[in-house]
C-alpha cells in the first residue's frame, strides 16, 4: 500500500513553483555627489528565494547580423571606464521570503582624483530557489531526476562625475528584405564622454506621404554599434517608399533626469518594395 | 565586542520610490520528462504545454533584452554517475503573450534578442531529451539550468 502510494506521488504532475525575482529599476544611475543608489527586489513566488548581487564590466555590442549582445570583460584595463571595483552592495546575499521585498543599497567608492566622466558596470542579480524535481521516476529502478532553476538579471549601472556629454552620429543607413520584413541597419557612433541612451524610430512613407509602417526601439550606445530593426511589409503595395530614420535622446523607461540631452539625428533612404 | 560599522552615506539614502520601470524573470514550471524507462529516451518538445520548462519575463513595453539559457548536458547522480540530457537547437522558444506575437525558436546555447513590442510579458519554453542507460545507477540525478536576462 505504502509503496503504491509512493510511486503515485512520484508520477503525479508537479505543482508550478515560481522562482525568480523582480528587479527595479532596470537601470541604476549614481552621481558622484551622492555616491549611492539602490535596487529593489521582490520575490513573487511562493517559496523563499536566495539572491546574490555581483558587479561585472560589460557593454552592448552588435554581432554580424545586428543583434545586440553583452560583451563582458573579466579584467578591464585602465583604459576602460569600469566602476566594477568601486561598488559595494548591502546586503550582497540575502534570502527573500515569499512575496516580500528587499532593498539593496549600493555604495560607490571611487579612487580619489578620478577624471570627470561616466563609468560603467553591470549588476548581476542571481536568484535561486529550492531544488525542483523535474521528472518522474523510474519506478522499478528508483531513479529520480531534478533540475535546479536559477534566474539571473543583468542591469546597467552608470556612475557620473562632473560634466558629461553625449551624442550620436548615424551613418551607413541601409535596408534589405528578409521574408515579410524590411530589415533596417544603421551604424550608430557615440559622441561625447557618456553612453547615449535614446530611442530609435523609423517610418516607411509612401509616395503620397502616408506612413505605411513604423518601428520604435530603445537604444543604448556605449561604443559604436550597428543594430538591426524591422518593419513588416505584409500587405504593402509594390513601389518606392522613403524610410525616415531618427534617434532621440529620450527613453520612456528611464526618468528624464537620468538621460543626457543630445540633438536629434535624422537620416532617410529610398526603399523599393517588390 | 566588535560591531560592524555602516557607512554614513548609506544612512542618508532615501526610501525607494514604488513606481519605477522593472524587469523580472521567474521560473514557472520545471522540465517534466514523466516516467523514465531504462534504455529508452524520453523527449519533451518546447511546445508541450504541460511538460516543457517555462520561464516568464516581464519588462516595459518597447524594452529590448538579451536572453541566454545555460543548460547542462548531463545530470549528476550518485557516486559520480551521470545521466545525459540533450537540449539542442530548436529546443527553446520565446514568445510575447500579446495578440499577434509568434514563437521565436532559438538555440539554448546562444543568445537571442527579444523586443517587448506589444506588451509587458513573454514566456520562454524549453524542451529536451533524456536517455537513461539500460544499466543506469539508481539514485537522484540533478543539475542547474540558468536563464539570464540582460537589459541593455
Amino acid at each position: 500500500m505504502s509503496r503504491t502510494l509512493t510511486l503515485m506521488l512520484l508520477a503525479a504532475p508537479l505543482p508550478a513553483v515560481a522562482q525568480g525575482v523582480l528587479v527595479a529599476p532596470h537601470a541604476v544611475f549614481i552621481d558622484h555627489r551622492t555616491r549611492s543608489g539602490w535596487v529593489q527586489l521582490y520575490n513573487p513566488g511562493s517559496e523563499a528565494t536566495e539572491v546574490s548581487i555581483e558587479a561585472l564590466f560589460g557593454y552592448p555590442i552588435t554581432d554580424s547580423i545586428g543583434h545586440l549582445e553583452l560583451r563582458t570583460i573579466e579584467k578591464p584595463d585602465s583604459t576602460m571606464p569600469s566602476a566594477v571595483g568601486w561598488i559595494q552592495a548591502f546586503p550582497r546575499r540575502t534570502v527573500i521570503a515569499p512575496q516580500a521585498r528587499q532593498t539593496i543599497r549600493l555604495l560607490v567608492t571611487p579612487p580619489a582624483g578620478i577624471a570627470d566622466g561616466e563609468y560603467w558596470a553591470r549588476l548581476a542579480i542571481t536568484a535561486k530557489g529550492s531544488a525542483v524535481p523535474v521528472s518522474g521516476a523510474d519506478t522499478s529502478q528508483g531513479i529520480t531526476v531534478g533540475l535546479n532553476l536559477e534566474v539571473r538579471t543583468i542591469i546597467p549601472m552608470v556612475y557620473r562625475k562632473g560634466s558629461v556629454t553625449t551624442g550620436l552620429k548615424v551613418s551607413s543607413l541601409r535596408t534589405s528584405m528578409e521574408a515579410d520584413s524590411l530589415v533596417i541597419r544603421a551604424r550608430l557612433a557615440r559622441q561625447g564622454s557618456a553612453a547615449y541612451l535614446g530611442t530609435v524610430r523609423g517610418a516607411l512613407v509612401d509616395a503620397t506621404g502616408v506612413s505605411r509602417g513604423t518601428f520604435e526601439s530603445p537604444i543604448s550606445v556605449y561604443y559604436d554599434i550597428d543594430p538591426r530593426f524591422a518593419i513588416g511589409t505584409t500587405g504593402l503595395a509594390s513601389g518606392r517608399y522613403l524610410l525616415r530614420f531618427s534617434v532621440t535622446s529620450e527613453r520612456s523607461d528611464i526618468a528624464v533626469e537620468q538621460t543626457l540631452k543630445a540633438a536629434t539625428v535624422r537620416d532617410s533612404i529610398e526603399v523599393r518594395i517588390r | 565586542m566588535h560591531r560592524a560599522t555602516i557607512p554614513a552615506t548609506l544612512l542618508s539614502l532615501i526610501a525607494a520610490p514604488a513606481a519605477v520601470a522593472q524587469v523580472s524573470v521567474t521560473g514557472i514550471r520545471d522540465l517534466a520528462f514523466g516516467f523514465l524507462t531504462l534504455g529508452i529516451s524520453s523527449t519533451v518538445l518546447p511546445s508541450d504545454p504541460v511538460k516543457s520548462a517555462q520561464w516568464r519575463i516581464t519588462a516595459p513595453v518597447g524594452q529590448r533584452i538579451q536572453i541566454r539559457l545555460t543548460v547542462p548536458n548531463q545530470l549528476l547522480g550518485p557516486s559520480g554517475a551521470t545521466l545525459p540530457v540533450s537540449i539542442n537547437n530548436g529546443d527553446a522558444f520565446v514568445q510575447g503573450t500579446w495578440t499577434g506575437s509568434v514563437p521565436n525558436s532559438f538555440n539554448p546555447g546562444s543568445n537571442v534578442n527579444f523586443n517587448f513590442t506589444g506588451g509587458t510579458q513573454a514566456i520562454i519554453r524549453l524542451g529536451g531529451q533524456i536517455t537513461p542507460a539500460a544499466n543506469q545507477r539508481p539514485g537522484t540525478y540533478t543539475n542547474t539550468a540558468v536563464c539570464t536576462i540582460t537589459v541593455f
